[in-house]
Parts: structure tokens; sequence; C-alpha cells
């Protein structure tokens, strides 16, 4: 590498070859990871064992309506993730190394997006505990989380709460570890993903907002000023399962076998063919189940519902402090 | 599939208890599967001897169902578990 940044997110130490302005610099550095952004070029044939690949919903594409996100490889010396309107990433089997080859014409901005909110957590998963795609919030009770489908609106119930005296731990890659039960939650990086509708309606108009990817609309709203963020690891309270649309805000207690069975479609996993791996989620995401619980929240998505939803999840934790006070 | 059929849990998949009901994950094809407080009293039942017919007959004692309806949900269940490989036919 010509020169290297350093970066922490979640509590991966990050080296760098090109800057990535989304993350905080970190001072007292021992890279866990090295990250290295290669020229562009077109794929090249590799000798890979394809085995997964994530797609997603859209109109007029395929006949099907979805079409390939991205594709999963095991290749000799790790895994490829290729994003097939953007660029590969190699991961090396023991996610100490990556790096990623562009397609030619894919903005910078993309790849750090792709990397950052993909291509990491799914790093991750292969180091730590769990990890979900879920937003999260510190609270006076502590970290309450929000695990849902892509659109639910997990960041704007993030970004509202942290407009009212929370604080940002997550938009959408929740790390969590373990001790003696207690789960602990930690913060990833800075910022959230808000369409531009939500980030009107949730923010100030003149909240300084910028580019996520290419092929997107949304905007990244990162100003600790206006969404503060969470200095540090904090106790995990509460997990909300984003449910259907309801008038009025209501929570329904799952247990922790329907619990289980929501938080593994959330869980981030590299290799989904890994048995060793999928033995330890499975036990792991058993003991969250039993450890922390989980509710699922039925309410409206209009945005002038907002503050009544954001009062009725407070004042739903507090119901807690009364339950134990008990 | 009868009541005289016996099963048993394969070696590739993992089960847990959580607060009485029971989740399984066959490591082979990575399939999640839950089972609430009466199925999970089947699994353990089928677990202590195998035999469809004598889960059923404890679980009659158990819960207050009629025969013939534990039975076609009993059947029901073994089929969909041995179709996702939750499940297989004892030796």
């Amino acid at each position: 590498m010509s020169s290297t940044h350093a970066y922490r997110i979640c509590d991966l130490a990050l080296a760098s070859n090109t800057a990535l302005p989304e993350l905080a610099p970190a001072t007292a550095f021992g890279a866990e990871c090295r990250f290295e952004l290669l020229p562009p070029g077109n794929p090249s044939v590799v000798d890979a064992d394809w085995f997964h690949q994530w797609t997603i919903e859209e109109n007029g594409e395929e006949e099907d309506g979805s079409k390939v996100w991205l594709r999963f490889a095991r290749t000799g010396d790790g895994y490829l993730l290729r994003f097939p309107s953007c660029g590969d990433f190699f991961v090396s089997a023991d996610a100490t190394r990556i790096q990623c080859r562009p397609l030619p014409g894919t903005p910078e901005v993309t790849v750090r997006h792709l990397l950052l909110d993909q291509v990491i957590p799914l790093v991750l998963s292969r180091r730590e505990r769990i990890v979900l795609h879920a937003s999260a919030v510190l609270t006076g009770r502590g970290v309450i989380a929000f695990a849902g489908k892509t659109g639910q609106g997990k960041s704007t119930l993030a970004a509202s709460l942290a407009r009212e005296g929370c604080s940002l731990v997550s938009d959408d890659c929740l790390v969590l570890r373990s001790e003696h039960g207690e789960w602990t939650a930690l913060p990833s990086y800075p910022g959230v993903r808000l369409w531009p509708s939500t980030a009107g309606e949730v923010l100030r108009e003149d909240t300084p907002t910028a580019e996520v990817a290419h092929y997107t609309i949304k905007r990244r709203v990162w100003d600790a000023a206006v969404l503060p963020y969470a200095s540090g690891p904090a106790p995990l309270r509460r997990l909300f399962f984003l449910a259907d649309y309801a008038d009025e805000t209501s929570f329904e207690r799952l247990s922790p076998r329907r619990a289980f069975m929501a938080l593994v479609e959330f869980a981030y996993n590299l290799d989904i063919e890994d048995t060793a791996f999928l033995r330890r989620q499975f036990d792991t995401v058993g003991r969250l189940t039993m450890d922390v619980p989980a509710d699922a929240i039925h309410y409206p998505r209009e945005f002038n519902s907002l503050p009544a939803v954001r009062e009725a999840i407070l004042r739903h934790l507090e119901g807690d402090r009364g339950r134990d006070a008990e | 599939m009868t009541l005289n059929n016996s099963l048993r849990i394969p070696d590739q998949v993992a089960t847990r208890q959580l607060g009485g009901e029971t989740v399984l994950l066959n490591l082979k094809t990575g399939t999640y599967f839950g089972l609430d407080a009466v199925g999970s009293r089947f699994l353990e039942l089928l677990e202590q001897n195998g035999e469809i017919a004598a889960a059923h007959r404890v679980m009659l004692e158990e819960f207050d169902v009629a025969p013939e309806v534990l039975e076609a949900d009993l059947l029901r269940l073994a089929e969909e578990m041995l179709a996702k490989g939750l499940l297989e036919a004892r030796s």
C-alpha cells in the first residue's frame, strides 16, 4: 500500500489504502483487517465455487421481478463477493484482508458504501458473536435494537429517536457481544442512511447530507450535532422486530423460539455452508433469545405519527423499570 | 407415514430447547425450524423411544385432544420434518 489510513468500525481496527471519510480516524492502531482498493477492471476469471446469492426485488427487471445483487463464491484462499453491477470484493479466509476491484465507472463513494455497509458486516460475522441487520439507539434504559426487512423503517425509527435524546449505535450493522449473560452492543460508525423524504421530515431542512452511492437516492446523515452518536459499548436491553402497519402502536412479546426464528433471518453470515460456524451461531442466537426480551412492534408508518411511536417505545421501556423494581 | 413409523433426529441436526419450545437447524441445508410446546414434547418423546405410536399414547394422556386429531397432527408434523431432513427413519 502506498499510504495507509487507520480507522475503527464497530470494534474492528481497519487499515485502508484509500480514505474512508465516513469513519472516524483511529489513533492507537494495530490493524486487524486491511482494505486495499485496486484499480478498476473487469471481473477476472477465477476458479470459484459459487454457493450463494442475494437478490433484490425490482419492477421492470427480470421476468420474476428479482435480480442478483450479490453473489458469494469460495476461492482457493478465501471468498469472492461479486456485486455484478459494481465490482468484486475478495475476502481472505481469516477475514484479515479485503480487496476491491471495482468495475470501470463505479464511483468511489459506491465502493465505500459497499465496503462499509455490506462487506464489513459479513467480515465481522466471522469474528464477532452476532452481527445483525438492525439499527440501534442508546436510551436511558440501555440499547434498543430494531430489526426488520429493508424498507420497513429501521433507520427512520433510529433517526427519530436520536433527534429526541437518544444516541445512535448503528444504522443497520449491529454487533453484539456477550459476557455472563450480559449482551453488549458495539457502536458501528456515525450516521444513518435515509430516503430524502424521510430526512426532510425527521431532520431539519438544512441538515447536511451526503451521497450514499450512485445507484440510490438515499442520503447519508452523519452530523453528530444533529444525530448524536453513542460514545462506546452499552448493554442491550430490548430487541424490537418491526411488524405490520397498525393505526396505534402496540407491542407483542415474542417467545424465545419466535425471537430466535426472527433473529436468524437478520444475522449476517459470510458462509452459509460453514457448518462449524452455523453451529456456533445457532448456540449464540439461542443464548441471546433467552437473555434479552424481544417484542414485535406494530405501528403506524406516517411521519406525523413518529412522536407518538417514539413515546410509546420509551414508555414501554419504562414499564420494564417498574417490573424490575417489583 | 403411520403411527408405526420410528423416527430419530439425524446427526447433522442441531437442537436447542428455549423456554419449553425447541429450535432445530439442519446443518447440511441451513434450514431452521421452530417447534411450539406441543411439537417440542413430541420431539422429546421421539428422542426417548422413536415410535410415533408411543409418543401418541403419552400425549393423549397429557393433552385434551381427540386421538384422531392428535394422530393427524403428529403425522403431518413428522412428514414436514422428514421432508426438511430434521427427522429420519430409524433403521
